[in-house]
């Protein structure tokens, strides 16, 4: 197999470490060590070549049991798990940003090499477990006709699904297996090039607000400043409007949002940018704060200034400050309790699929099932560890040894998203952009679950 | 007195070579002049330009470049100062496909060298496509 080592990975702060046989600094935690940044003549790149499970399985620790619940889904991404134990699943494919310069064109064919050949479902999947044995043996399709969508919430019988072009809301009743109305337009998202489609999306508690997160045009302004209007941030729409507001920004590509049990803390995961290095720059989790500041096009992890992007930022201190604020809070949150998260930090793997490929990004979330929830989060100790990695360098099959539960190890893919109840973790595995499959997980032996 | 002068070398390239190579001067020229825009500017679209240009100019190069290793490996052509056209058109191809990799760079990050390296291969071109010309070749005018 080829090796291009054409682009280079960032890691998630939280969760970032190499593996592959290439020791590199560990990152981890709020303070991760940060290299120079440094990219040479041929950025890294590696993909990895697509393979399917076969018989293969993920390993799982003593007292979970893991099974596939569907199969030959088209491009999983979020999965909504309902209140009746269905499992809505979201199917597309979105983006299409034209190619602009000839690295583009020779680097859209390299990565084409690792992602899947199967089209976007543009649909939704429900699939149930009507006995609770485990075997999902309804399936239906719940909607379709969607254009790529992506994010996915519940409240109070309303059902809203982020698409790559607007927000909608269907209604939806208990048990059901199929909408029973196409979705109502609630409003339109920023579409125009979508180099980031992915739309994450939360409701606050009260259904009254809707976050929408909204990727860059760009990995780093390289589509141009205009291309930016509207882009990497998160809205705040009002549900029954639509009328938005940015709620937070430099935020380049928040790919899963999640509201804090509750609060109405929002909380974020974050795709950084690429190009200046094998370590660089830590994804993150973040709790977001209204009106913040992340830094992206202009800076990262905190006073960092990214030297690719002119004009530059005048108040380049003043934005130091507001993340240095920002990344305090979510210090500080990170050290407390909290009874739930966003597992969705393993949506940094997409990148291959879409955009580009992290060689050897380690991730690490865990599994907490004191509050009935789950916590992806490092760093604590008798946690559950959702381990993730994806294997690039040698271009080794990901796939191959996946251990979703349990110590961090090496070569380990699985588990893109990840929702929980008290009793299951799902996880969607992309298995290396090729697989396209949702796994259950039983957490049959977890610990002071009711 | 009459002198007899046998001509052996024409002085005239042949004019599908004659375009390639001195189809480098333009765009690598454009290239150079479109990152001057983009540094004065900061607008990305004048990158882009210069990416494409450069690509224009290493595909019109390489071809005149395979041109002159084809007259340089046939003794029969291989006239004085060949060599030196070769070599001053090799160089401006390898310093212009450093420098496309060097445009592969997201936005500024090929900046400044990628418009000091456009400059050099600009006068590269320029000098090589000088050498082609005056470069005598055997065979005559067609």
């Amino acid at each position: 197999m080829k090796r291009f080592r054409l682009l280079e990975i960032a890691g998630l702060s939280f969760v970032l470490s190499a593996c592959g046989g290439n020791p590199e600094p560990l990152q981890y935690g709020p303070n991760p060590q940060l290299p120079q940044p440094h990219r040479g003549l041929l950025p890294n790149m590696t993909i990895a070549e697509p393979a399917e499970w076969g018989d293969q399985q993920p390993t799982v620790p003593q007292g979970y049991a893991i099974r596939a619940i569907a199969t030959d889904l088209k491009i999983p991404r979020q999965t909504l798990l309902l209140p009746n134990g269905d499992i809505l699943v979201a199917e597309g494919r979105g983006g299409g940003a034209p190619n602009l310069k000839p690295k583009d064109v020779i680097a859209g064919h390299i990565k084409a090499k690792g992602t899947s050949p199967v089209g976007g479902g543009n649909r939704l999947t429900l699939l149930r477990d009507a006995d609770g044995d485990g075997v999902y043996e309804v399936r239906t399709v719940f909607a379709e006709n969607l254009n790529a969508p992506y994010g996915l919430a519940l409240v109070d019988g309303n059902l809203y699904v982020a698409n790559q072009d607007a927000l909608v809301r269907f209604e939806y009743r208990d048990g059901e297996t199929q909408a029973s109305a196409p979705p109502v337009k609630i409003a339109d998202l920023p579409a125009a090039i979508n180099h980031h489609w992915t739309k994450p999306l939360a409701a606050s508690a009260d259904g009254q607000f809707l976050f929408v997160g909204i990727g860059s045009n760009s990995n780093i302004t390289e589509r141009g400043m205009t291309a930016e209007v509207d882009r990497a941030m998160v809205w705040r729409v009002d549900a029954r409007t639509g009328a938005h507001k940015p709620y937070a920004t430099g935020l380049r590509n928040p790919t899963a949002l999640a509201i804090q049990p509750g609060t109405d803390q929002l909380w974020a995961v974050v795709n950084e940018r690429d190009e200046i290095g094998p370590n660089l720059v830590p994804d993150y989790l973040t709790a977001v704060r209204e009106g913040g500041f992340y830094g992206w096009p202009y800076s990262y992890w905190g006073r960092n200034v990214d030297t690719r992007v002119r004009p530059q930022d005048p108040g380049d201190a003043r934005q130091g400050l507001e993340m240095i604020g920002a990344r305090a809070h979510r210090r500080q949150q990170h050290h407390d309790d909290i009874d739930r998260l966003i597992v969705d930090g393993f949506e940094i793997h997409r990148r291959l699929e879409l955009h580009e490929h992290r060689e050897h990004a380690l991730e690490r979330g865990e599994f907490a099932v004191r509050h009935g929830d789950a916590v992806a989060q490092a760093g604590r100790a008798q946690r559950l560890a959702v381990v993730e990695c994806v294997e690039g360098v040698g271009g080794r099959v990901s796939g191959e040894r996946c251990n979703l539960l349990g110590e961090l190890e090496e070569n380990v893919t699985l588990a893109r998203n990840v929702c929980a109840n008290e009793h299951r973790l799902l996880g969607e595995d992309v298995g290396q952009f090729h697989k396209y499959r949702t796994l259950d997980v039983f957490a049959a032996g977890a610990p002071s679950s009711p | 007195m009459a002198v007899i002068v046998e001509r052996r070398y024409s002085t005239v390239i042949h004019p599908l070579h004659a375009v390639l190579l001195a189809g480098t001067v333009p765009l690598f020229l454009g290239a150079a002049l479109s990152d001057a825009a983009y540094a004065r500017t900061y607008e990305i679209q004048w990158n882009n330009f210069a990416s494409w240009l450069i690509v224009g100019g290493l595909a019109f190069g390489g071809v005149a470049l395979v041109l002159a290793i084809i007259d340089l490996c046939r003794a029969d052509r291989r006239a004085a100062g060949i060599v030196l056209y070769a070599v001053a058109l090799l160089s401006t191809w390898v310093v212009g496909f450093f420098n496309a990799l060097m445009h592969a760079r997201d936005a500024w990050a090929s900046m400044p060298t990628g418009l000091v390296l456009s400059a050099i291969v600009v006068v590269l071109a320029c000098v090589a496509t000088w050498f082609g010309f005056c470069t005598p070749r055997i065979g005559g005018a067609k």
